[in-house]
């Protein structure tokens, strides 16, 4: 600070002021992209459901979100009578500021981030389960029985899920080395075959662990038994109305896109640009610029992704969740730890099986993808499903 | 069942009653259920009824045989024409009238092609239930096609008031065939083989449905239960075969079975997947009608006022909730003495009360569903 | 061994029935949505695409109504209102004829019974509106004759179907204007030469007007 010629004492102040610039802007994205994709999600269950989707409001409903945030806005401010209103009036807050602390440490470009923490990971992680204790007391609070059912699912399996979501990520640090995101960023290569999540066979099991695990912490389908519609009504969110309700709904949203920036950061090569070097990127604006434009679009596909699994998948029953995550996730999660140590140790040993691998498992993906694309075209050759509707009557 | 009178003790600090009150999404209509649960696991869910309850049987009794007809519409709105059919061949039976063989093949046609759309909504009732909002939509859009068929038959998409006494109300357009026959061809196998890659091979779904409230046919036999729970359980029983009324002898059908197909036979999964099966019958029976519809009369020669010999008579049909009856008790005048109608969702009730034991509060919403309740049909 | 074969199918299972369904749901994403974005974006007019015997709202062609009240007889739900009185010339008149859309449930059994079809269905829907009062159709607003099947109307003087219960719904968000119902013609005036006195005793039995001039 003394170099940019501020005086120590103000330094602090300064300090505070940049943070709090960055803190608006950062949060003005997250609910910029926490209302657009809400509209968004409304437009593609429509078109999954041959149907449109909201497109009244504005050009194409894109100010459907606005209307909704203004309706929840100018909503009448309810507290059931017997339910606690300290913590009811609380209980949003812990589930917000959870998710908006960790926009902290997404990187967005090559010099674009918050605070590159050196153990950007674990602070993840760890913030993220603020959330848990605000669904309690939302739960709680609203003095039900069923926002008390849902209260209490939705905290057994958020604890439950943040094993495998730390395994999963631990997977990765083992070759990165660092628990810094944008260092695991700098690690990758540009080019897909070099993103971690082809790196070994285990970051790539590691690659779908952490990402339904991530799905299960941000109660979203098929792990969104806590907010059920056809069993709970809403479940935990069930008695708030207006803006604390847009709490909840923000929060949900924002957590979407941070999913989708971790794993685009730790798996998918985050901002890299196929075959331009890190330092070149670092201090070239246009090049900045085209890494941010990549990172949000891996970002976006992965929320892409996420909404489309909502509209195809039921539901997991709760002990059906904890049984996925305690028989299933936590040991694969544990073995791929283990056995990504070795991978690690013998790529140092023998570099050649590591390349090696990389194009094999980016061959796999391809594969999957291309077997994905066979079975849409199957799909929409043996039902054509033209419109048929009262036009021909 | 009066709510305020169940006396409930529940075990002091160990149970909880949960309301699953009147209007709750996935309760197929207004009805409730008192729940006692342990935390997730019930010990009872006890229904009451009676929301829905508009005294169809009384107003029977002062409305006349012709004029009734649009409130057995009203009894299960999604499988209207079955309760028309019932009702029309219990009076037809106290009347001694011979409906004609066109007739008979109009109103076969009418209630296959609304067996499907019942179903239809049944299976993507309880996916959506599930979670899966997807194929419940998909189930609408095929919907809309037989809403449509129907009413360039009849007039209405949903309260047909399609038959008579002594037949149907209105003969075929034209054009009808055509496309109906375009329908059958764009629905199966094209829309059922989606449906199943959809939804019905879920491992999710399967999950969620496999051995949960394991009907077995014995216990169905016993609880009363019809249609297809009772197939789902094991039992081979379907009125359009065993107890044959209208033209149903001239089609060739099979009459889907529970086999247990991913998990034990009767369970709710069991009951998925015979009602998906019996679409593609329902099909198979609409092609054969096509094909051998005769000309002739739609509807017999009856007088404008009915007035029905002293007696009674039993009209049932196999509906898509099972056996829909109605008991109809005639003292010699223009208007029943005496109107009973029997459906299959009134037993499913006692089904659910006995098989929710022990079952968790999420399977209770999946119990509900593959039994295919509705309201209306419960309350009357 | 067999639970890590089953531990693994689980897996399996799983993951292809995933798949699938979400290529399912992925190519629904590239086929045209079905929606008809009714009532101002629509193809054609919703009323063309309408099966020609769609039973919506009911309509009554006075000319052709012979005023035997079997739709009223008929009618499960009552709401039929047909009111028949002598006029003053010993004839029948037409005096009410009221329609309630409110209470009707559109079976279409009036519809069966009239002999000459003067009450029928419309293909027309929309008379949703604010007043319910605007719900009950008043069908007469002068007392007529009904129609007589030895009169042979030309079918092609009737007005176009529909057109009646079009201004109904044209006229449904107009402020509500009470019902007077119609009254039959007293008796005629008398045509007897002006030399007699005597004055005939009206026939009727309303109002106890005379019939003089």
């Amino acid at each position: 600070m003394t170099a940019l010629g501020i005086p120590d004492a103000y330094s602090f102040w300064v300090l505070a002021a940049v943070f709090l610039v960055y803190a608006g802007v950062a949060m003005g994205f997250a609910s910029l992209f926490a209302g657009v994709c809400s509209w968004y999600e409304r437009r593609i269950a429509g078109r999954m459901q041959s149907r449109i989707g909201p497109n009244r409001v504005g050009p194409q409903g894109i100010l459907q979100w606005l209307a909704d945030g203004m309706k929840c806005f100018l909503k009448e401010d309810l507290i059931p009578q017997e339910a606690d209103p300290p913590l009811f009036r609380l209980a949003p807050y812990p589930v917000f500021i959870g998710v908006a602390s960790t926009f902290v440490v997404l990187p967005f470009s090559a010099t674009v981030v918050g605070s590159d923490l050196n153990v950007g990971l674990v602070y993840l992680i760890a913030i993220t389960a603020l959330v848990v204790a605000g669904i309690l007391m939302a739960g709680w609070s609203s003095n039900s029985k069923w926002t008390l059912l849902g209260g209490i699912r939705s905290a057994a399996q958020m604890i439950s899920y943040e094993i495998p979501l730390a395994l999963a990520l631990l997977v990765v640090v083992v070759p990165a080395g660092t628990l810094s995101l944008q260092e695991m960023i700098r690690h990758q290569g540009g080019a897909p075959w070099n993103w971690f999540v082809f790196e070994s066979p285990f970051t790539f099991i590691a690659f779908f662990v952490y990402f339904t695990s991530a799905l299960a912490e941000g109660n979203r389908t098929p792990f969104d038994l806590p907010e059920a519609e056809s069993e709970l009504v809403a479940g935990y969110n069930t008695e708030y109305s207006g803006m604390r309700f847009l709490f909840f709904f923000f929060a949900e949203w924002m957590n979407l896109y941070v999913v989708g920036a971790v794993v685009t950061a730790v798996f998918l090569g985050g901002w890299r640009i196929p075959g331009i070097p890190v330092d070149r990127q670092a201090g070239n604006i246009l090049l900045e610029f085209v890494g941010f434009v990549l990172f949000v679009a891996k970002s976006l596909t992965l929320v892409n992704v996420i909404i489309w699994l909502r509209w195809t998948l039921p539901r997991l029953r709760i002990d059906q969740l904890m049984k996925m995550c305690w028989k299933y996730f936590v040991p694969i999660g544990m073995v791929s730890l283990f056995c990504s140590m070795l991978f690690t140790a013998l790529v140092v040993a023998v570099p050649l099986v590591g390349r090696l691998t990389s194009f094999a498992l980016f061959g796999l993906g391809m594969l999957i993808c291309a077997v994905f694309v066979w079975r849409t075209a199957y799909a929409l050759r043996t039902f054509p499903a033209k419109p048929y509707l009262r036009w021909m009557v | 069942m009066d709510g305020e009178n169940i006396s409930l003790d529940l075990e002091e600090g160990q149970e909880m009653l949960l309301n699953m009150g009147p209007q709750h999404p996935s309760t197929h209509g207004v009805l409730r259920f008192l729940v006692r649960a342990d935390g997730e696991v019930m010990s009872e869910a006890i229904p009451i009824e009676g929301y829905l309850h508009r005294g169809i049987e009384k107003i029977a009794e002062s409305t006349p045989y012709a004029g009734f007809i649009p409130y057995t519409d009203r009894v299960d709105y999604l499988a209207a024409m079955f309760a028309n059919h019932a009702y029309v061949t219990a009076v037809e039976k106290l009347l001694g009238v011979e409906v004609p063989r066109r007739a008979e093949y109009l109103r076969v046609i009418a209630d296959e092609i609304n067996r499907i759309a019942s179903h239809l909504i049944a299976v993507g009732a309880m996916a959506m239930d599930i979670g899966a909002f997807t194929p419940f939509l998909h189930g609408i859009r095929e919907r809309e096609i037989i809403n449509d068929l129907t009413e360039m038959l009849c007039g209405a998409r949903l309260t047909y008031n399609y038959m008579r006494v002594g037949g149907v109300s209105a003969d075929l357009p034209d054009g009808f065939i055509e496309k109906l026959k375009g329908f059958l061809d764009h629905f199966e196998p094209g829309f059922i083989d989606e449906f199943n890659r959809l939804i019905s091979g879920n491992e999710i779904l399967v999950k969620r449905c496999v051995n949960v409230a394991t009907i077995t046919a014995d216990e169905a036999m016993d609880m009363g239960l019809v249609g297809p729970n009772l197939r789902a359980s094991g039992v081979d029983w379907d009125l359009r075969r065993d107890m044959p009324y209208s033209c149903y002898p001239d089609f060739q059908f099979d009459v889907p079975i529970g086999r247990g197909f991913r998990g034990t036979v009767g369970d709710s999964y069991d009951r998925f997947v015979v009602r998906v099966l019996e679409m593609t019958q329902s099909v198979r029976i609409l092609r054969q009608a096509i094909e051998r519809i005769p000309d002739g009369e739609f509807q017999a020669k009856v007088p404008r006022k009915i007035k029905l010999p002293v007696g009674e008579s039993y009209g049932a049909v196999e509906s898509s909730r099972g056996e829909l009856g109605f008991y109809l008790i005639s003292d010699g005048g223009e208007m029943p003495y005496r109107l009973k109608i029997r459906t299959g969702s009134f037993s499913s009730m006692w089904a659910i009360h006995q098989k929710s034991r022990g079952c968790f509060v999420a399977d209770l919403v999946v119990l509900i569903a593959s039994t295919d309740i509705v309201a209306p049909e419960i309350d009357r | 061994m067999a639970s890590v074969r089953e531990y693994v199918a689980n897996i399996r299972h799983s993951v292809t029935s995933i798949f699938e369904g979400m290529a399912v749901t992925l190519s629904w994403m590239f086929r045209k949505p079905h929606t008809v974005q009714y009532p101002d974006r629509t193809e054609k007019p919703v009323q063309e695409t309408i099966a020609p015997r769609f039973r919506g709202l009911l309509e009554v062609s006075l000319e052709i109504c012979t005023g035997c009240q079997l739709c009223m007889r008929t009618c499960p739900i009552n709401v039929i209102l047909v009111e028949v009185k002598k006029g003053g010339d010993g004839n029948r008149y037409l005096t009410r004829f009221d329609i309630d859309a409110s209470l009707c449930m559109y079976c279409g059994l009036c519809t069966e019974v009239c002999p000459t079809g003067a009450i029928h269905h419309t293909r027309e829907f929309e008379m949703a509106c604010a007043d319910r009062r605007k719900l009950l159709l008043h069908y007469v607003h002068q007392a007529v004759q009904p129609y007589k099947p030895s009169q042979k109307l030309d079918p092609s003087t009737l007005p176009p179907h529909g057109a009646v219960v079009r201004k109904f719904i044209e006229d449904r968000d107009k402020p509500y204007v009470p019902y007077v119902p119609a009254e039959p013609p007293a008796a005629p005036p008398a045509t007897e030469p002006t030399t007699t006195t005597r004055t005939t005793p009206s026939t009727t039995g309303d109002g106890g007007e005379e019939g003089k001039p």
